[in-house]
């Protein structure tokens, strides 16, 4: 009966390593002062993969709370099955504006698509509200992260 | 089947659902609010160029990002924290 028990460790280990790269290429793409528009622009691109990989990991809770989404609820649960609603909106919002408005990868790749102001500016005031509301998703989740980063990374009991 | 099941399926309904709210918001900006929007930005020189070519710009473009996502990050995670400690039971 060992086997279950192993395989959620390392499915628990796989989700924080997945989570910290997240992390790490989330603050990446959100310092284009750092990398140039060029490298923001590809750097999004390579983004997307992971963070729908963190949302598949996520598909069994999303659906018990999506289906428990008229019944009562834990207020922290309620809380996050709103919040992440709302920050996946957004990050669809940013990743499709970004997409529309991109002037380096998208060209690179022989792609023109005729820049809308409209959608630059969506693109950067969603980005910084993203930023904001991203701050409260990582301190929802805090407490698994730093427990989890102890155990696997630090490996401290 | 199980793959499919805990994997391709949720990838599948994710792109759904972001396609369908990308399909939404195409009305945006075609409001008039959209006008003005779009103008401004029209004016406006676009912030992010090329990557630093110096050192020192480097280091202004590190201290910038690091200002704006400790604030923009840091500021959430401190009062979301503090909320969290005085509603959360022992």
């Amino acid at each position: 009966m060992q086997q279950p028990a192993k395989k959620s460790t390392s499915l628990t280990q796989f989700k924080l390593i997945l989570d910290l790269l997240v992390l790490a290429l989330f603050i990446t793409v959100n310092a284009p002062q750092l990398t140039g528009l060029a490298g923001h622009e590809w750097v999004s691109f390579v983004f997307a993969a992971p963070f729908l990989v963190h949302l598949i990991l996520n598909w069994k809770w999303i659906v018990s709370v999506m289906s428990r989404i008229f019944k009562k609820l834990p207020g922290e649960t309620r809380f996050n099955q709103i919040w992440d609603m709302l920050l996946f909106t957004m990050m669809t919002l940013v990743i499709f504006s970004g997409t529309i408005v991109s002037e380096k990868a998208l060209p690179a790749l022989n792609i023109h698509i005729e820049i809308d102001p409209f959608w630059r500016s969506i693109h950067t005031t969603f980005a910084n509200l993203l930023l904001l509301m991203f701050g409260v998703h990582i301190t929802m989740h805090w407490k698994w992260l730093v427990s989890n980063f102890r155990r696997y990374v630090l490996q401290t009991n | 089947m199980n793959t499919f099941k805990e994997y391709i399926l949720p990838a599948l309904i994710y792109i759904l659902v972001a396609t369908l709210i990308i399909f939404a918001v195409q009305f945006m900006d075609q409001a008039s609010w959209a006008a003005a929007m779009r103008a401004t930005a029209a004016a406006t020189p676009l912030e992010i160029g090329d990557a630093p070519a110096t050192f020192v710009e480097f280091l202004t473009s590190l201290a910038i990002s690091t200002a704006r996502m400790t604030f923009l990050i840091g500021i959430p995670f401190a009062i979301t924290s503090t909320i969290l400690k005085r509603t959360q039971r022992p």
